[in-house]
């Protein structure tokens, strides 16, 4: 447990690093809190993520630190599928709990993670900048948080469950790919606007592409304030729409994960060394 | 013996499902790509349009016109490059078959046809596809146009300067479709070395689950991309797909590309022969 705390905070240092180096850069040299929470979620400097595809590269770049721990972490579970699972669950039976437990354990570290990398990522821009501290920013920066802590759960758990039938490296590459087929969807929708009267297909996409609840500069929300800050030229994202979705689709999947988990055959244990 | 192994086990990797995936994915964006091209220029004057070499999933020019299919292609190519053949020897380690082979071709002959298969399966895999496109735009498209999807004209002095931005750009002048062939070959080749990295990294780091193995390309891809960012602007590109995408005008540095690449393949060789010298049938 040390060991995987020691290496979930070289992995949040290192990503929160890079992430406020590379992507936290103010004109004037100063920054409000709103801002670098913005620009953490995909924002340009004032301006909300584009759909080109430079912008799309830099969104999926911002993501790497989330795809570095869905590959690490993506055997947390899987792994006691692997070695003497039946001697484990034989003497374990009520698998359901052993489950409820591991998930919270997945749970605890992603919440870490993200922990470390926002404080890292805070911790750097201060040094290198002035930041201000305003309201909307901690509000957003909350938001953040809970979302991309709830995305990068389930990722990580859906990789742990595909991982038990199909393999880890196969079941990476299917998670992986959903996101990154979400996100080209995103790229695509230029394309689709063109050939449509209505803006309603656009709206309906943009609700539909998982990615884009992520994205914080493209959600409006019921306060003025709040909503000034945003500036999005999608307002059909609602914030709290966003957060309860991706926290229902991380409750979805821990409830099939946890009827996966109790129905799975243990015979064919090990789909790793494919036998 | 060594050619004969490597022979077998390059058509072993090429008949392996992973790779059949890889190969029929990269088919079916090949294929996409053409469609969409046929459908948006059919009966364009061939005054107005693009030169066909412009119009394939590889091409940078894209990015004036519609990128999405090269957008998908550039983020799955660091996870799809280590599929075909970069598993290859943790599948062996891990189902007990190395110490078969090691027995009957030595932990040499054993390792090092290992990597060279991985290189070569890879670059065919990652070739055919385009190769394929590359025929299916001379058939489909005129081959005297000359249009840019930057809507330069071709004698305009900011375009010339552009095209001499272009990685092998002598060829570009000589002939489009050598230039094109070529690269193509060259993005095969760079795919190889990448597959037979992970290869050597996996002969060094014994790894129980696979999904680690996609971590050596993965990051390296990546911190490209990253230096990329924090690097002062007057630095020419260091990204890695700049380089891999044909007839992209960002300044380039041959010292880095041709660094970049004898370091994974020097990596790559003394990883293996280290490994070689570790006696694995204990």
């Amino acid at each position: 447990m040390i060991y995987k705390i020691g290496l979930v905070l070289l992995f949040g240092v290192l990503g929160g690093a890079l992430l406020a180096i590379s992507f936290v850069n103010p004109y004037s040299g100063k920054i409000s809190l709103s801002e670098f929470v913005l620009q953490l979620s995909g924002s340009r400097g004032e301006f909300a993520l584009g759909l080109s595809m430079f912008e799309l590269i830099s969104l999926i770049t911002r993501m790497i630190p989330i795809y570095l721990f869905e590959i690490y972490f993506g055997t947390a579970l899987y792994r006691h599928f692997c070695t003497a699972s039946i001697y484990v669950f034989s003497r374990y039976p009520k698998r359901i709990r052993w489950y409820l437990h591991e998930t919270l354990s997945v749970g605890a570290i992603a919440c870490l993670f993200q922990i470390v990398i926002l404080a890292t990522a805070i911790f750097l821009t201060i040094i290198r900048f002035q930041l201000q501290t305003d309201w909307v920013g901690i509000v957003l920066l909350a938001y953040h948080f809970i979302i991309h802590t709830a995305w990068l759960y389930s990722m990580t758990l859906l990789v742990n469950l595909l991982a038990i039938s199909i393999g880890s490296s196969a079941s990476f590459m299917v998670v992986f790919g959903i996101q990154i087929v979400s996100i080209t969807l995103l790229g695509c929708m230029g394309t689709f606007q063109k050939y449509m009267d209505t803006t309603a297909f656009f709206d309906i996409l943009l609700i539909i592409n998982p990615i884009s609840h992520l994205i914080l500069g493209w959600h409006s929300s019921n306060y003025e304030a709040i909503n000034q800050r945003l500036n999005s030229p999608y307002l059909m994202l609602d914030l709290k729409h966003s957060i309860l979705l991706i926290i229902a689709f991380s409750v979805i999947i821990t409830l099939l994960g946890a009827l996966f988990v109790k129905k799975h055959d243990l015979i064919f244990a090990d789909s790793e060394k494919e036998v | 013996m060594f050619i004969k192994a490597t022979l077998t086990q390059t058509n072993f990797m090429l008949k392996q499902k992973e790779t059949l995936v890889v190969f029929y994915v990269l088919l079916i964006q090949v294929l996409g790509n053409f469609i969409s091209n046929v459908l948006t220029f059919q009966g364009i004057d061939i005054i107005q349009m693009y030169q066909p070499m412009k119009l394939l999933l590889l091409s940078y020019n894209r990015v004036n016109y519609n990128a999405d299919a090269t957008l998908l292609f550039i983020q799955l190519y660091p996870i799809l490059v280590v599929l075909p053949a970069g598993f290859a020897l943790c599948k062996e380690q891990q189902s007990g078959q190395e110490v078969l082979m090691i027995a009957r071709l030595g932990q040499l002959t054993y390792n090092f046809s290992k990597l060279i298969a991985a290189f070569c399966a890879t670059m065919i895999v990652f070739t055919m596809p385009f190769m394929i496109e590359l025929l299916l735009n001379c058939i489909a498209f005129p081959l005297t146009a000359t249009g840019d999807m930057t809507n330069m004209d071709i004698y305009e002095p900011n375009y010339i300067q552009a095209v001499h931005r272009y990685l092998m750009s002598g060829l570009y002048i000589q002939s489009v479709y050598i230039y094109t062939i070529i690269g193509t070959l060259f993005m095969g080749i760079v795919s190889g070395i990448l597959a037979s990295f992970t290869v050597a990294f996996s002969s060094i780091v014994r790894v129980k689950y696979r999904i680690i193995l996609f971590l050596p390309v993965f990051v390296l891809l990546y911190a490209t991309i990253y230096l990329q960012n924090i690097l002062p602007s007057w630095i020419p590109t260091i990204k890695w797909y700049d380089y891999l995408l044909l007839f992209n005008d960002e300044p380039k540095s041959y010292l880095f590309l041709l660094t970049g690449l004898l370091a994974l393949v020097f990596f790559s060789f003394i990883t293996i022969l280290l490994s070689s010298r570790k006696e694995q049938l204990r």
